[in-house]
């Protein structure tokens, strides 16, 4: 059950994060690189959702305990990445915000008809 | 022609005064010269003494970044309708007298953007800078494909075509490296000039870390800016 729940979430977040991730780098307002991260970053999210006993392998493999970890791993990471991504947009925006309102500013204090140096 | 000579500033205080002083009053073919200062939020009086050397100053009320500055500059040096424009550093390391030099490639239309290189002639140069620099030389081609001996110089010459056409998004030191990237981007004639470097114990001081080309070229790169033409 968790195990189901837990890739119905990721897999509707991922719809969400990467769409939202598109139509941004299609308006401009997000580069092609952050795109293609936010892209890959929940594709392995929901690998790992998805396919939990390979992650479980692979730890055992690496001397940890196999059981459950893949499924706590998954549901840990999509909550995570998803928290992520809607705070790394806001900041961004912000920061964008920020920049263009404090150089506007600046230009208000240009004078049009200054004196040349000769 | 009308010359505008962008100064990025922060808290540049004890220096500014002596580089807007020293900036040549006439040049040969250039009807105007405005010193235009963008003071980058400082917290000492570097803007009051900029106009009071006789500059005109524009304030971000913020610190944002030296690439933020520099936009803004050529954003004013556009409603001043400017024809050529000349960005320098602040802290007193460029020696004015060789704007005349610097702009001639512009004014003869021989080329869009001309920049000063301390790396034609190092003498003088601290070792651990002379290797940042190779370091940032590097990560700018990687980025932009074009190899320049001074890929981190402020000290350039720009054509008002050339800043119309660039697009410049990144607010701190990664400004000197996308510019690169959107001179191949656009297509612009570029050249080098060898400038002299001044290295004051003032000017020691500022500037960037060598370390910090890594950082550069992780934000670019971030930023969606460079990569794969």
């Amino acid at each position: 059950m968790i195990a189901f729940i837990t890739q119905f979430l990721s897999a509707f977040l991922a719809v969400l994060v990467v769409t939202k991730s598109y139509t941004d780098f299609r308006r401009g307002k997000e580069s092609r690189s952050m795109f293609l991260f936010w892209t890959i970053a929940w594709i392995a999210i929901l690998l790992v959702a998805f396919f939990p006993n390979k992650i479980d392998e692979i730890s055992f493999r690496f001397g940890g305990r196999g059981t459950g970890v893949g499924k706590f791993l998954g549901m840990a990471l999509v909550f995570v990445f998803f928290v992520v991504y809607r705070i790394y947009v806001k900041a961004d925006r912000i920061e964008r915000m920020f920049q263009r309102f404090v150089k506007e500013q600046a230009l208000k204090d240009l004078d049009l008809k200054p004196k040349s140096k000769n | 022609m009308h010359l505008v000579i962008v100064i990025p500033a922060y808290n540049e205080a004890q220096v500014i005064a002596g580089v807007i002083e020293r900036l040549p009053v006439t040049i040969d073919r250039i009807g105007r010269i405005t010193a235009l200062v963008v003071d980058d939020g400082s917290e000492d009086e570097t803007p009051m003494i900029a106009k009071q050397a006789g500059a005109q100053v524009v304030r971000h009320r913020v610190n944002l970044g030296v690439g933020a500055a520099t936009t803004t500059g050529f954003a004013a040096a556009r409603l001043l309708q400017a024809d050529i424009i000349v960005t320098l550093d602040a802290d007193g390391q460029h020696n004015p007298l060789e704007i005349p030099r610097l702009i001639d490639p512009i004014v003869h239309q021989k080329a869009d953007i001309v920049i000063g290189s301390r790396l034609q002639n190092p003498a003088g140069m601290p070792i651990i800078k002379l290797a940042g620099n190779w370091i940032f030389n590097i990560a700018t081609y990687l980025l932009s494909g074009i190899w320049t001996t001074d890929s981190q110089s402020g000290y350039r010459a720009y054509s008002a075509q050339a800043i119309e056409l660039m697009e410049l998004k990144t607010p701190g030191y990664e400004i000197c490296s996308e510019m690169f990237v959107e001179i191949a981007k656009r297509k612009l004639r570029m050249i080098e000039y060898p400038i002299e470097t001044i290295y004051t114990d003032y000017a020691k001081l500022k500037g960037q870390h060598p370390l910090n080309g890594v950082n550069i070229l992780i934000k670019l790169i971030l930023r969606g800016i460079g990569g794969p033409k």
